[in-house]
């Protein structure tokens, strides 16, 4: 096993080498100048060479790859041309509120989905079947920027069960001293529940735009994978001894046919990711999404390509874990 | 023939290298050898679509799907003799009317008929769908049966380079193409047609693995055909399942995305007639024509809805072992 990991971190190493070098390749391929871009128009071609020099520019591509694979070593990402502060700073405020989300809906999607899977597959042509497969099916083929709007204008402005937008009330957002830039971390933290409920209470309608796609996939394929499971042999023994419905289903059946949902989970981390950008934007959380969007709205490229490398790395080590957890549900995979 | 031995059947017949997992429409296509060519096998091959067509017809999914995207399509086409409104530009004094006799799904905010925006916005939808799609499609095919076919130091480079375009959040991939290429539409459409790319090489590659060691091809280069024709002729075919299958799907998902990026601003602008950017632009009017939102959400529900419908029910006519 430990074996398995260490493979599995050492071929991380290519893939992430891959994704700076597309970043980087990216950012080359962006017309114009950096230097320029850097002192505006009106610079003297004395500093621009004077700029080009200390970045790098006048050297060779390769050459330039590498003064950027150790800057990015030293999670040196630059300065964002906007607001001129260092653009690992800015990540590290929005990373946690895109991992908040993302982490959260995956719940959300993960539980509603697997319920409702298990719900229509024990009631198979039921109507929970029915019902249960239609919503999966109208939740994989939405478009969540208009379910958030639709979300927003009659669950917040009209019935004022949910706040509108953001990530807490700004009483509360103040109130709150800022430690690992989680805001439930930090609320919890410092001991303040009613802010740590006002946040929590934020993120319900983000989560739950957001899940709604993982949740119809996780439904429809934890029906199929139980109904397969369900005509087994072993099933219909346990039926037979007298268990409960209940236990069969969830200690009998469910364990053998978790394998294809995890793998289905596992896939939809990047749907996730991508979606956080759309959900972001429409609830005005400042997650990394709503970050890379503004940043290519003010051709504010460090942003851009810090965003960019965080949100892709991001994604590689959720995968990585998915797979380590197969080991942890299916012992009869071993990795050696 | 026996025609049902040329639909995918899921037995790998693998005498070269494993093939590469392929997704969910991926099954490994094996052909039974071929029958002398009579008519250069193409009676044969249309007959073979047969049982999966009827099998189709029979589907209520597929059915339902069938017609959502024939209405679509015939929006689409017929887009000018559905409406005289003019999509783009419209009379600030008939701004945010509700549905009546005249308009009959109302008028936005720049006083632009509602349904005339919703028809031409099928024909542009359309054309994402099949652009990127197509795109997608054609590139991917080719990358991955070369590859597939090929093998080498070609075959793991190619890999290498899906892996990577793999490792990035499909829409983030885009977004960076975007980031470079300026946002518009046509670069939206390009974005997300190139980031579709990997999923139709791995598809292809994986079939073509599959079959390339297979008798049929060995007769067939016995016989003398070039690798070329090998390729196009004997092998490609076993992929065209699997591939229309992730191809109806894919343009679900192109409508999708390229509505989101537009959404957000990074695609078609606020007078073109896209769904997704007439959304974007009439959100601040919903208490007031909640009309305005309403009718292009519910339109690319129901479109994606229909691809996904009729792709499900390709899928299992296709490959009735793969059947949920």
């Amino acid at each position: 096993m430990t074996q398995y990991v260490v493979r599995r971190l050492l071929l991380l190493v290519p893939t992430l080498l891959g994704i700076l070098f597309v970043v980087f390749l990216a950012l080359h391929l962006i017309p114009g100048d950096p230097a320029t871009a850097l002192l505006g128009q009106h610079a003297t071609p004395q500093s621009i060479a004077a700029i080009r020099e200390r970045l790098g520019l006048d050297k060779p591509l390769p050459v330039q790859f590498l003064y950027y694979l150790d800057a990015v070593a030293h999670l040196d990402f630059g300065d964002s041309i906007v607001t001129r502060t260092p653009v690992l700073v800015e990540l590290g405020e929005r990373l946690p509120v895109t991992v908040t989300l993302t982490v959260l809906s995956m719940f959300v999607a993960v539980v509603a989905g697997m319920t409702l899977g298990i719900a229509a597959a024990v009631r198979r042509a039921s109507l929970v079947d029915y019902l249960g497969m239609s919503v999966a099916l109208l939740g994989v083929s939405m478009p969540i920027f208009w379910l958030a709007l639709l979300m927003i204008d009659y669950l917040a402005v009209q019935l004022h069960w949910f706040e509108p937008t953001g990530i807490a009330s700004v009483q509360y957002l103040n109130a709150v001293p800022k430690v690992t830039n989680f805001f439930l971390i930090d609320s919890l933290l410092a001991g303040n529940t009613s802010a740590f409920w006002n946040g929590l209470w934020h993120m319900v309608m983000p989560s739950l735009a957001l899940a709604t796609i993982p949740m119809a996939l996780i439904a429809r394929i934890t029906r199929s994978s139980m109904l397969e499971v369900l005509g087994n042999d072993y099933v219909r023994t346990a039926y037979a001894k007298g268990l409960p419905g209940r236990i069969v289903v969830w200690r009998h059946a469910l364990k053998n046919a978790l394998l294809p949902v995890i793998t289905v989970i596992g896939l939809q981390f990047g749907s996730l990711l991508s979606g956080a950008v759309i959900t972001e934007s429409v609830f005005a959380l400042p997650g990394l999404g709503r970050y890379i969007v503004t940043a290519i709205y003010n051709r504010d490229y460090p942003a851009v390509q810090g965003a960019v490398i965080v949100f892709a790395f991001l994604f590689v080590i959720l995968n990585l874990l998915v797979d380590l957890l197969y080991t942890v549900v299916d012992p009869r995979i071993r990795y050696d | 023939m026996n025609p049902t031995t040329t639909t995918n059947t899921s037995d790998p017949t693998p005498a070269g290298p494993p093939a590469a997992p392929a997704g969910p429409a991926g099954a490994p296509a094996g052909r039974t050898p071929a029958q002398p060519d009579v008519l250069g096998g193409w009676t044969a091959r249309l007959a073979a679509w047969g049982p999966p067509i009827r099998r189709l017809l029979r589907h209520r999914g597929a059915l339902a799907g069938l017609v959502i995207v024939a209405l679509f399509v015939g929006m689409a086409v017929f887009a000018p003799w559905l409406t005289h409104y003019d999509p783009r530009n419209g009379e600030l004094a008939d701004r945010l009317q509700p549905p009546s006799p005249a308009h009959i799904l109302g008028t936005d905010y720049s006083g632009r008929d509602m349904f005339a925006r919703l028809v031409y916005g099928a024909r542009l939808s359309l054309e994402v769908g099949l652009i990127t799609v197509g795109l997608a499609l054609v590139a991917g095919t080719l990358w991955g049966a070369v590859a597939g076919y090929v093998g080498g130091w070609f075959d793991l480079f190619s890999m290498r380079v899906v892996d990577v375009m793999l490792a990035f959040p499909s829409l983030l991939l885009a977004i960076l193409m975007i980031a470079i290429l300026g946002p518009s539409l046509m670069n939206a459409m390009l974005a997300v047609g190139v980031v579709a790319i990997p999923n139709y090489v791995r598809l292809v590659r994986s079939v073509v693995l599959g079959v390339k060691e297979a008798e049929f091809v060995e007769a067939a280069r016995a016989e003398g055909a070039s690798h070329l024709a090998v390729l196009f002729r004997h092998v490609l075919p076993n992929a065209m399942a699997p591939v229309l299958v992730q191809a109806t799907l894919g343009i679900a998902t192109a409508i999708l995305d390229t509505a989101g990026l537009s959404f957000l601003g990074l695609g078609a602008d606020a007078r073109t007639p896209e769904w997704g950017s007439m959304l974007a632009h009439s959100k601040e009017y919903f208490r007031s024509a909640s009309w305005t939102m309403t009718y292009p959400g519910l339109a690319i529900m129901i479109v994606v809805l229909g691809f996904n419908l009729l792709g499900d029910g390709l899928r299992d006519a296709l490959d009735p072992k793969l059947k949920r």
